[in-house]
Formats: C-alpha cells, sequence, structure tokens
C-alpha cells in the first residue's frame, strides 16, 4: 500500500521536468574547471618534489661536512697532548700536528668530465701523540751513565731503551712492536730534539732492557724515505738555524732522553678502493674510519708564527698550502712554528635531477666543474691547537 | 520490483547545482594552494637551516682565525663595526654549487688575501684581490667584525681583554628571515 503510493509517486516525478543533475554542457564545465586545477596542482607538487629532494640532499651533505669537520677540529685541539706521564716525565714536545699537501691539482688528480679521483687531489692532516697503551722508553747507552758522552746515533738503526719503575720491560715489550712508528727526544740545552722512525721488528729483551731495530735515519735526524716517516715529521727538513735552533738531531743519550711510541690519528681521502667514491678517512691505530663519503676536496693550510729575536711574537697573515716550500707564508716543513690550521672540505652530492639555483628554479642543472648532475658544497674551518707554539 | 527501484531513483538523488560545484571547487583549490605554500615553506626553511648552519660555521672559522694572534698584536686592535663593511675589519667568503670553488678573502696585518680552492685539487692563493662576480648558483657571505678593548662581561669590566664579535650574513639569497649569525668571545 505504502509502496505503492511511492511508486505512483516516481512516476510522477519523472515526468516532470528534470528537478537536479547536470546538463551536459553543466558537466563539461565542471570537468574543465576540475582538471584545470588538478593540472596545476599537479604540476606544483612534481616542481616541488624535484626541489625537496635537492634541498634534502644539500641537507644531507651539509650535515656530513659539518660532522666530518667537527670531528677533526675535537682531535685537532687536542693534538700534541698526553706526553707527559706521571712518574717518566718526557719534555714538553712541539709537533702536534703534521700536514702533507698535495699541489698537483688539475689534471692530474681529476681528469675533467669524468667523476673518477686519484690521491694527488687531497692533502694529509696527521694528529700526533704518544700511544696511552705504551709508555715511553729511555734511552740506554751502556755502561748506562747519564751525559752525552758516547751518545747513541739512529743512524745505526739499533738502541736500547730501559724501562723506569713502574714501566717494566714487559710493557715495552708489548708497546713496541714491528711497524711501530717511534718519536726519538733529546732533551738539548737549547730546546727538545728530535728524529723519528719505523721498527722494523718487534723489540727483543736485552738483559733488563729492551733493544730495538728500526729503519736508519740521516746523520742530522732527517729521513729521506716516508717509508721510516710516516707522518712527514723530518721530511726534507731543512732547518734554518737563523730563524729557530736545530729541533732535528740523531744523537740520544741515557738519562735524559726518550723513545716514544706514537699513535696518530690521521685524516686522508680513500681513493684506491672506489675513484667515484672518494671517501674521507680517519685512520687510528691503523683501524680505518670512513667520517664522510663524496669528498672531492680536503686541503690543509697553515699559519706559522712569526719569530722575533728567537722569541714567538705573532702569527704568519696568510696561509700556506704548501708546507714543503721555503717562500712565506710558507714553513719547510717544520711543523713546530705551526700557528692555526684552516681545513677544507669539498663534497658533492649524488648525481640527481637538480634544479638550477639554491632556492627556486625548475630548470635542470650540471655544474660546470664537470659536467655531471651533482651539486658540490665546500665548507672550512680554522682550528688553533693550544698547545703549540707561543706557550699560551 | 527492479522496475520500481530504478524508478525511485531521480527523486532521491537530485544532483548538485553549478553554483554547488563551483563552491566545491573553490574549497578545493584553497586547500591546493595551502599544500603548495607549504611545500614551497617546506623547502625554503630547509635552505635556511642550511644556511645558517654554514653561516655558524664561518663565524665560528673567523673568530678562531682572529683568535690566533697573540695580545697586542694589531689585528686585534679594537675597530670594527657590525654595521658596515670596516676595511681590515669585514671579509666574504663564496660558496658555488655549479664549479664547487670556495672562494674566501681574509683580511690580515692590512692586506687581503684570496683563497680559491677548488675541486680538482687546486688552492690558488692570490694576494690583494677580492672575490670573483657573484653567479646564482654562488652562496656569498659577508663577515664583519667588531674588536672592543677591556670588554664588560657579566657586569665585570676585563681589563687587558679584547672581545671579538662576528657576524654573518648571507647577502645574495633573498630569504625571509635573513640569513644572519652572531658570535662573539673574549679574547684574554
Amino acid at each position: 500500500m505504502l509502496f505503492a503510493k511511492k511508486n505512483s509517486h516516481a512516476k510522477t516525478s519523472l515526468r516532470v521536468a528534470r528537478s537536479g543533475g547536470f546538463t551536459l554542457i553543466e558537466l563539461m564545465i565542471a570537468m574543465t574547471v576540475f582538471m584545470v586545477i588538478g593540472a596545476a596542482a599537479m604540476s606544483l607538487f612534481k616542481q616541488h618534489a624535484a626541489l625537496f629532494n635537492d634541498q634534502q640532499y644539500q641537507i644531507g651533505l651539509n650535515v656530513s661536512l659539518r660532522n666530518a669537520l667537527s670531528q677533526m677540529e675535537a682531535d685537532v685541539v687536542n693534538a700534541g697532548t698526553g706526553w707527559y706521564n706521571a712518574s717518566n716525565s718526557v719534555s714538553s714536545w712541539p709537533i702536534g700536528i703534521t700536514i702533507i699537501n698535495n699541489t698537483l691539482g688539475g689534471v692530474a688528480c681529476h681528469a675533467a668530465g669524468s667523476a673518477t679521483y686519484n690521491a694527488a687531489c687531497f692533502d694529509t692532516l696527521n694528529i700526533i701523540a704518544p700511544d696511552p697503551t705504551t709508555p715511553p722508553g729511555q734511552v740506554y747507552v751502556a755502561p748506562g751513565t747519564g751525559g752525552c758522552a758516547t751518545p747513541a746515533l739512529t743512524t745505526s738503526g739499533a738502541m736500547v731503551i730501559a724501562p723506569i719503575a713502574p714501566t717494566t720491560a714487559a710493557q715495552l715489550l708489548a708497546g713496541f712492536t714491528s711497524g711501530s712508528q717511534v718519536v726519538f727526544i733529546h732533551v738539548g740545552t737549547s730546546g727538545t730534539l728530535m728524529t723519528t722512525a719505523v721498527l722494523t721488528q718487534n723489540a727483543s729483551a736485552v738483559g733488563a732492557n729492551v733493544s730495538l731495530a728500526y729503519g736508519a735515519t740521516n746523520a742530522n735526524g732527517t729521513n729521506t724515505s716516508a717509508a721510516n716517516d710516516r707522518l712527514n715529521l723530518t721530511l726534507t727538513a731543512n732547518v734554518d738555524p737563523a730563524l729557530v735552533s736545530t729541533t732535528l738531531t740523531d744523537s740520544f743519550c741515557s738519562g735524559t732522553d726518550w723513545v716514544v711510541k706514537v699513535a696518530p690519528i690521521q685524516y686522508s681521502v680513500a681513493t684506491a678502493i672506489d675513484p667515484t667514491g672518494p671517501t674521507l678517512v680517519r685512520t687510528e691505530n691503523g683501524i680505518e674510519n670512513p667520517i664522510a663519503s663524496q669528498i672531492i676536496g680536503f686541503k690543509v693550510g697553515a699559519t706559522t708564527v712569526v719569530l722575533n729575536g728567537g722569541v714567538a711574537s705573532s702569527s704568519s697573515a696568510a696561509y700556506c698550502y704548501n708546507s714543503g716550500s721555503t717562500t712565506s707564508p710558507c714553513y719547510d716543513n717544520q711543523f713546530d712554528q705551526v700557528r692555526s690550521i684552516r681545513i677544507s672540505v669539498i663534497g658533492r652530492t649524488p648525481p640527481k635531477q637538480y634544479s638550477n639555483s639554491n632556492v627556486y628554479s625548475p630548470t635542470s642543472f650540471t655544474n660546470s666543474f664537470d659536467g655531471q648532475p651533482y651539486k658540490i658544497q665546500a665548507l672550512s674551518i680554522i682550528v688553533n691547537p693550544r698547545n703549540l707554539s707561543m706557550n699560551d | 520490483m527492479e522496475t520500481s527501484q530504478s524508478l525511485r531513483k531521480p527523486r532521491a538523488q537530485r544532483g548538485f547545482t553549478l553554483i554547488e560545484t563551483m563552491v566545491a571547487i573553490l574549497v578545493l583549490t584553497i586547500g591546493l594552494v595551502g599544500t603548495a605554500a607549504l611545500m614551497s615553506q617546506s623547502v625554503n626553511m630547509g635552505a635556511h637551516a642550511r644556511f645558517v648552519s654554514t653561516a655558524a660555521l664561518l663565524a665560528s672559522e673567523k673568530m678562531e682565525d682572529l683568535d690566533r694572534f697573540p695580545d697586542n698584536d694589531p689585528n686585534l686592535n679594537p675597530g670594527g663595526s657590525l654595521g658596515a663593511d670596516v676595511a681590515g675589519y669585514s671579509d666574504s667568503v663564496q660558496i658555488s654549487s655549479d664549479n664547487g670553488n670556495l672562494n674566501e678573502t681574509t683580511t690580515a696585518n692590512g692586506t687581503t688575501t684570496l683563497y680559491t680552492q677548488q675541486p680538482d685539487g687546486t688552492v690558488v692563493v692570490t694576494p690583494g684581490a677580492g672575490l670573483p662576480a657573484t653567479t646564482p648558483d654562488m652562496l656569498t657571505f659577508d663577515r664583519r667584525w667588531l674588536i672592543t678593548a677591556n670588554p664588560t662581561v657579566g657586569g665585570q669590566v676585563i681589563t687587558g681583554a679584547v672581545q671579538i664579535t662576528v657576524l654573518v650574513t648571507l647577502t645574495n639569497q633573498t630569504l625571509k628571515p635573513a640569513v644572519t649569525f652572531q658570535t662573539s668571545l673574549v679574547h684574554p
């Protein structure tokens, strides 16, 4: 009954003119308007997705460069610390860092239009500190008297060191292993003199003392081969007596002088494994830790102290990027004069589709350095290793 | 039964009028425009954060650079301004995302030096030169520093010390708010 009524009502409404819905024209207009808006919205989304990725990659690169720099900063400000050993007081030591500048650049390190690199592009930064687990041994010249009547010469490639209590011979034997970089320190009357060598054998016991075998140094304390001086402490060092008192020597004495095993931290860029993915690595105790990938520039410059009548009075104005050069402001590898260092890293984003400016442009990007679709970012810091030079 | 159902439909489903549709589209448009603005803002904020982080690093770089000079060094003579570039108390840094160069001028002992670091491992040191022309891919940071003698810290005058205040501003990008970073230290 009710059903029948409804039914008849519906029939009625069908007969009457339409009471709702679109005409075809209305539908077309609505759809057109909607499509225009939709298309605009989609294109905006598309544009923003690229910009967003662009920013994400650049932010990622920025964070990775900053992390690498703060790690280096932390290590460099601590450079050269730890030379004082409770009861075995080792004299103050002026060298905290060494720098190996690669000055080739250009085609020698990076072929135009390619994404590959070789090691010639990059500098190496060594942060030098004594091995915290190996106590120093005192130079021992039979019969073990003090003074330097018969100094032990590092040109001989062999030296005996004595454990000074509480250090034991066993500790020296355990620490001075083959391949260790050691520094010989001579406490002279006009400052500390030194040289360095790499042990060729594990230390061996000689009575109560310990015998070391190492690569021989030159007669003036320099080293000719990087194999015997991996830290560039004495390589090519050409001491200028007018500038500083001599820092190198080959003669070491009982009673005052020490042999210290060095545990350096080294920053370098590894290209051997993957030349297309140069990686900044931090090497400590022979263990390599990658700290930033896609690093395409790593340079370390340094300023030195300005000496006035043998006294450090100021700092050189300019940074030197060729440590071995003798032309001012460079310093002929005399790292005891380093006042501050400037570390610059250049990194690249993953090769992706990038927009053309830093902020807002939809056109695609290829860089003018090597024509690849990645963006490049550089950052630099200056660090003053506080315990170097000038006694402040 | 089937017939009666299909007959019922026209009455139950009165469609939208054109006006109603237009209102709906308008609402949708406002929503989409809002979303787009949000996305654009998020991209700009990401860039802003990155630029400020770079500015902070460059400020601390300058501060360390000045801190390396000993007391009474001419490079720490009181002077400079944070409001304007003063010769000897300002320099600039350009970071290019295109050719990858890092250009930095520094001023010490009255001379300007331009350091250009390139991603092909070359460092070019040019005494007396200024920055190259700025291109849109570059970030150009202006650094100004102010050195004041005998600064007051926490209400106490520190005689014989100098205070170094460094202000870094990104000058070639029109971002709101402007990218600046200021920091200072007391050099005993």
